[in-house]
């Protein structure tokens, strides 16, 4: 039996339920209302509050069910993630793909990855978030988007090159073009097998990267959707104003003193969606050998 | 290998120029207001014109020999970048030679234990770091050093800030914490491709021993795989070094860099995007060099390791 596939795929079942059906579910407060004070028999006792009956895993320091956000966050981060990941790798199987083929898109990739490789991705985030044109977007998080899958094409689609390499190096290529095979065949049955399971296990895989990624981000105070509010004096002050889950993470200096709880229900939230999406990765890559592979 | 070491120096050179253009894109804004100051919109207008004039207003002092230019105390950026810089390697030199060493050991151990149940201390650990983020080892060190604290166990620690042992250890421990765990997984793959190659069943056939197999004959061949991979290291430690660096207070080159780099949240005139490029270019400059040592490492390792390389003219 594989033991991965299963797992990751309760998992992550699980966590399409929480996505779709958690706003069903009673305890679950879909307005996300803010709370003030609370009076109790021992006096008054003021956000964040502790994990209670009324808030399970406890409220973050506006008074708002952590739950709730977690629920309600839920939909745009598996949602943001996905379109990062795809944009990343269609352009890369482009890149990585053409590569083979064209001299032209060898030297684009190599010259992309090239560009990157000197420096930290989230350096090159953080620089092209507080560009003017993606500070005042009116489509900052597609900007945001787009910046996060553009600075690791060139990793992903040298992956894919590596692998067309590889394969167009085996003695069954080989006979593929000496019995003959047009180009279309040679790539649909010798080198898409292979390659389809390198690209559908990292993408599954880079889904867990980005999301602590863009968790790194939140720690750090840069996010992927911004709203501006009014200061005294002229001005705007730009804040987040997105439930997505790592944002959850932006108070975690003084959370993880006296509101513990929100740092671990969301580092916890992320954890088991990240160890999901490594699951099913590694099931997945173990489902094909052993079906190609039947001696293993 | 000599062509290969000037072929990443010019590589360097025409990223950083490239990280200079990108830094030096013009970022004025025009603002508009309301009648009573409040913030309606504001617009950007890019002009070659004007990244060109803040190309040039970069460069002038710089060839004039005035450097990066100043900080508000009177220092130079690029001095005071060294300085930070230098706050940082304390941590990330020992962070990379633990997580090289502590990563192959811990995949010749998985290697070792891949059958039976001793898996479960091998294999299945190494699964557990990749897949979990160290963020979450992180914290959980930090909360139990918290309770001890409290229960008066342990006391006196400073965890916090820059310049105490204790926070320097505890940081490069966070820091390898996660290339530690990437390096044996790497390990663990390169000694199972080696393990099928016929040099080793000769090896075998004539009768080595396993420890000689292992450590002279697979590692050997490894390590050139794993080398390979040195600058994902490298830049694993720079982009991790920067959350912990920001978590922990720990006021090194990462911490100063984000500063610089990260614009300010109140937005009140044209300028209140504009960065302050000199100290960026410091730093970035800094960076680089390092992940460009890196890269020479790895490639002056390789050369000494892989076989067909040792004899070959490079």
């Amino acid at each position: 039996m594989n033991k991965h596939l299963t797992i990751g795929g309760l998992m992550m079942a699980f966590l399409l339920v929480l996505t779709f059906l958690g706003p069903l579910l009673p305890v679950i407060d879909n307005s996300i209302s803010q709370e003030g004070v609370r009076f109790t028999d021992e006096g008054i006792e003021v956000p964040p509050f502790p994990p209670s009956a009324e808030d399970p895993l406890g409220s973050d320091r506006e008074g708002r069910d952590i739950l709730s956000l977690i629920v309600a966050g839920a939909q745009e981060t598996l949602l943001v993630i996905l379109a990062i990941v795809l944009i990343r790798f269609a352009v890369s199987a482009v890149l990585g793909i053409g590569s083979y083929y064209f001299k032209t898109i060898r030297a684009v990739l190599s010259i992309w990855s090239q560009l990157f490789s000197f420096m930290p991705s989230i350096f090159i985030v953080i620089f092209f978030a507080g560009l003017p044109f993606v500070v005042f977007s009116e489509h900052r998080q597609i900007w945001m988007i787009v910046i996060i899958a553009a600075v690791e094409v060139g990793r992903t689609g040298d992956m894919i090159k590596t692998s067309m390499d590889y394969s167009a190096k085996k003695s069954f290529f080989e006979a593929g073009i000496v019995s003959g095979c047009s180009q279309w065949t040679l790539f649909k049955n010798y080198f898409w097998p292979d390659l389809r399971l390198t690209i559908v296990t990292n993408f599954i895989s880079d889904m867990g990267r980005t999301l602590f990624l863009i968790a790194q981000f939140a720690i750090i105070g840069v996010y992927l959707q911004n709203a501006f509010w009014s200061i005294r004096g002229g001005g705007v002050e730009t804040v987040n104003n997105s439930f997505i889950w790592p944002t959850l993470l932006q108070n975690i200096h003084r959370d993880v003193f006296t509101a513990e709880w929100v740092v671990l229900s969301t580092v916890g939230i992320i954890t088991f969606t990240m160890v999901t999406f490594y699951l099913l990765s590694s099931g997945i890559r173990k489902y094909y050998q052993n079906k190609y592979h039947q001696s293993s | 290998m000599g062509t290969r070491i000037l072929k990443l120096l010019l590589q360097w050179l025409a990223a950083f120029s490239v990280l200079m253009i990108l830094l030096l894109l013009p970022r004025e804004v025009e603002i508009q207001s309301g009648p009573s100051g409040e913030f309606e919109a504001a617009h950007y207008q890019y002009s070659i014109a004007a990244h060109a004039e803040s190309i040039k207003e970069f460069f002038t002092p710089l060839i004039n020999g005035e450097g990066f230019g100043t900080d508000s105390y009177n220092r130079p950026f690029i001095s005071h970048a060294w300085d930070m810089m230098q706050r940082s390697l304390w941590l990330i030199i020992p962070a990379f030679f633990i997580s090289i060493f502590t990563g192959v050991a811990k995949g010749v151990f998985d290697f070792k234990t891949r059958h039976g149940k001793r898996k479960f201390a091998g294999l299945q650990t190494t699964w557990i770091g990749l897949s979990v983020p160290d963020i979450v080892f992180i914290i959980f060190i930090q909360m139990i050093l918290m309770y001890l604290n409290m229960k008066g166990i342990i006391t006196g620690l400073s965890l916090y800030g820059a310049g105490n042992p204790e926070a320097i250890v505890l940081n490069v421990i966070y820091l390898s914490i996660f290339p530690m765990f990437y390096l044996a997984n790497i390990t663990f793959s390169a000694l199972s491709d080696e393990n099928g190659a016929d040099y080793i069943r000769t090896a075998r056939a004539k009768g080595s021993s396993s420890f000689k197999l292992l450590y002279i004959h697979m590692l050997r061949n490894g390590l050139a795989k794993i080398f390979v991979h040195t600058n994902t290291i490298v830049l694993y430690l720079l982009s991790n070094l920067f959350v912990i660096e920001y978590f922990t207070n720990y006021r090194g080159a990462a911490y100063y860099f984000k500063e610089y780099i990260a614009v300010s949240n109140v937005i009140n005139g044209p300028d209140s995007l504009l960065l302050n490029t000199g100290a960026i270019a410091a730093f970035a400059f800094f960076f680089t060099i390092l992940i460009l040592l890196a890269g020479l490492i790895s490639q002056v390792a390789r050369g000494f390791l892989l076989p067909h390389e040792r004899g070959g003219n490079g």
